[in-house]
């Protein structure tokens, strides 16, 4: 399609829409739709600025249709890194994505210190394990062991896996509830 | 609050109120067939008042498009205007229209209740 007798106005504004839509797989499609719009608007008497004004900035419409494409890809994937990705951009503007995002980051946190525990116990087992005496209740590593005992043994690798897997299920859980929240609140 | 940050806070009250019923309209409209963007605009805002502007209609049709509840196909019209794309229902987003009807009408019946009753007072 051709932009003949554009307004130039017009014409810049679709090119900032062009670029803010880069990484669109329906670039084209979304630009030429908007083209034949303001096209029709102004033919139908509406002033290049007007037809403009009711899109907003160029770069805000394009966010929009980014917006969508990215929470609807990442929730068609399901995969564990895109929804996390895209549920950190949200966090200062949606609270469901800031408490999803905080709770994944707590069952991050408890997955790496149960997988850290279990290989320092590989190479210090007196020091690594779940350790219970006064005052301490604690998965880790203890400098001083003789201030509690350790009630795991090499019980600790299955229980370390198994927190691994309980926190990687949960937190896609976790996941896909946030942001199947955050896409049926458009 | 100054008398010229009123309107401003009547228009943001009336997107809130909007941005709920504005797909249910959308979807009801492309119920009765296919039809255009500017067309979808002018007939929302012409027939049931809903004044959505176009930078808010287009990401809605697409994101529609994308739950398949409507599908879209660029057609030439016989008067050799440039081509337009065209939204319809697909079945998924006709029952769609359907569970949000019942919706909207049961929210509705029971949101007039609850404030004629207060009114009355």
């Amino acid at each position: 399609m051709t932009a003949e007798g554009q307004d130039p106005e017009v014409g810049r504004w679709l090119n900032r829409l062009n670029w803010a839509l880069a990484s669109a797989v329906d670039r084209e499609d979304i630009v030429e739709e908007t083209r034949g719009h303001l096209a029709e608007s102004i033919a139908g008497g509406l002033s290049p600025r007007d037809a403009l004004a009711s899109f907003g900035a160029a770069e805000t419409y394009a966010r929009r249709f980014l917006d969508d494409i990215e929470l609807s890809g990442a929730l068609g994937s399901q995969r564990s890194g895109a929804m996390l990705s895209v549920l950190a951009r949200r966090v200062h503007t949606s609270l469901v994505a800031a408490g999803g995002f905080a709770l994944v980051v707590v069952l991050a946190a408890c997955a790496f210190a149960a997988a850290l525990t279990a290989i320092v116990k590989i190479f210090d087992p007196a020091h690594a394990g779940m350790w219970v005496g006064r005052g301490i209740f604690m998965i880790g590593v203890l400098s001083d062991p003789s201030q509690a005992h350790e009630l795991l043994g090499n019980w600790i690798f299955p229980a370390a896996a198994l927190v691994v897997a309980l926190a990687w299920i949960l937190g896609r859980l976790v996941l896909l509830w946030s942001l199947r929240r955050i896409a049926r609140a458009r | 609050m100054t008398g010229e940050e009123r309107p401003d806070s009547a228009d943001g009250r009336r997107a809130q109120l909007l941005k709920g019923v504005a797909e249910l309209a959308l979807l009801s409209l492309l119920g009765e067939g296919p039809q255009y963007g500017l067309e979808i605009l002018e007939r929302l805002r012409g027939e049931a008042g809903v004044e959505l502007a176009a930078g808010t209609i287009y990401p809605l049709l697409h994101r529609l498009e994308r739950g398949k509840l409507t599908r879209a196909e660029w057609r030439i019209e016989d008067d050799g205007a440039r081509p337009r794309k065209y939204y319809a229902l697909t079945d998924l987003g006709r029952e769609e229209l359907g569970s949000q009807l019942v919706e909207w009408r049961r929210l509705a019946k029971a949101l007039n209740a609850f404030l004629d009753k207060r009114r009355m007072k």
